[in-house]
């Protein structure tokens, strides 16, 4: 359970020692393409969550959303059509709708288990 | 094994995304620092900033300039100071016989004799006769007299003892001084060198030299005298 979240974590320390920096004109390109692999990430979450997960989507997802977010917004750069906000537009709202399915999942688990343990009653009587 | 699997998968998924997250935030870190991404009004605002720092940066040169100015003056004063103090210092030895000294002067010699006596009351007084015709530094068979040299005479009054050393013949009294003014000093008819030879027939020999080294004394440490440093009051 806890083992992707591990897996984060050592990412993160890795890029913090690692010494080299990309140069600053790489940051909006970045930035697209790791919201798009948070997006995928959380889709993969949500597919744990709703029972319906699928490793090789998740992980072509990943790399081919990311890698792919990132040259469309270069590509934008080149023909003068700024595609960078449209993907953090489209991004940001795939990663909130994203959240909110895990969320209400979550919450009904709990809510359900919660309730059949402590409180029979009152789910019967919703 | 479904279980792992999507471990797995998700655990790559999320490794990566922490390797990117970092990755980002440096480098977004890396540009907000860059000036070209910067607006005009923050710009602005640097270089006023800078401005004002490079005139502090040039005052603050001026200040240490000028500190450095005083700070010369002051050092040249106290190796002025220092330099004096040195000569004062070196003056001082001489006077208390601390160092070793050279000069031109007198060596007088008191040859062994049997028949007539020479005790510690003559060489006082030929000590004191040279210091009386000027000399600056005296020793006595090698040993410098300084201003705590004491003679005395030994349980046979015929020999004598100075600074608690037996001393014997022959006598070697040497003196550093202008060497004519000290022979012509201690030679004064019936004097002490004119009673010994004339009186007691004792052969001394006097010769003036021009070069003399004379050893340091030993100086002791003085553990109860203080120098006075305010004047007493009457």
């Amino acid at each position: 359970m806890w083992l992707p979240f591990l897996g984060l974590i050592l990412g993160i320390l890795v890029g913090q020692t690692l010494t080299f920096t990309l140069p600053a004109s790489f940051a909006p390109y970045l930035s697209v393409a790791t919201l798009a692999t948070l997006d995928s990430t959380l889709g993969g979450i949500k597919g744990v969550v709703l029972n319906k997960y699928d490793g090789a989507i998740l992980i072509t997802g990943f790399f081919i959303n990311g890698s792919l977010s990132a040259f469309m917004v270069l590509v934008g750069d080149w023909i003068g059509a700024d595609l960078y906000y449209v993907a953090i537009f489209v991004f940001g709202v795939r990663i909130f709708q994203n959240l909110a399915i895990i969320r209400r999942e979550f919450v009904s688990k709990f809510m359900s288990n919660h309730m059949h343990k402590n409180h029979p009653t009152t789910h019967e009587v919703q | 094994m479904f279980k792992t699997k999507w471990q797995l998968t998700l655990t790559i998924a999320f490794t990566c995304l922490g390797l990117l997250l970092s990755m980002q935030f440096r480098t977004h870190k890396a540009m907000s620092d860059d000036l070209n991404s910067q607006s005009n009004e923050t710009l602005a605002a640097i270089a006023k900033n800078l401005n004002t720092k490079y005139y502090g940066l040039i005052q603050e040169v001026w200040d240490l300039r000028t500190q450095l100015k005083i700070l010369e003056q002051s050092a040249d004063e106290s190796k002025t100071i220092f330099e004096a103090m040195t000569m004062e210092q070196q003056k001082l030895a001489v006077a208390v016989s601390s160092i070793p000294v050279e000069g031109p002067g007198l060596i007088i010699t008191v040859p062994e004799n049997d028949q007539n006596y020479f005790g510690y009351q003559d060489i006082i007084d030929i000590v004191n006769e040279l210091w009386n015709a000027g000399a600056e530094a005296i020793s006595v068979n090698g040993e410098r007299v300084s201003s705590i040299t004491a003679f005395t005479p030994a349980d046979e009054l015929s020999t004598i003892m100075l600074n608690g050393r037996d001393l014997s013949y022959p006598y070697i009294i040497e003196a550093i001084g202008q060497p004519a003014a000290l022979e012509k000093g201690i030679s004064i008819p019936s004097g002490i060198i004119d009673n010994l030879r004339a009186v007691y027939k004792i052969p001394l020999e006097i010769k003036q030299v021009d070069k003399l080294s004379l050893h340091s004394a030993f100086v002791p440490t003085y553990k109860y005298a203080r120098p006075v440093t305010k004047p007493v009051a009457e």
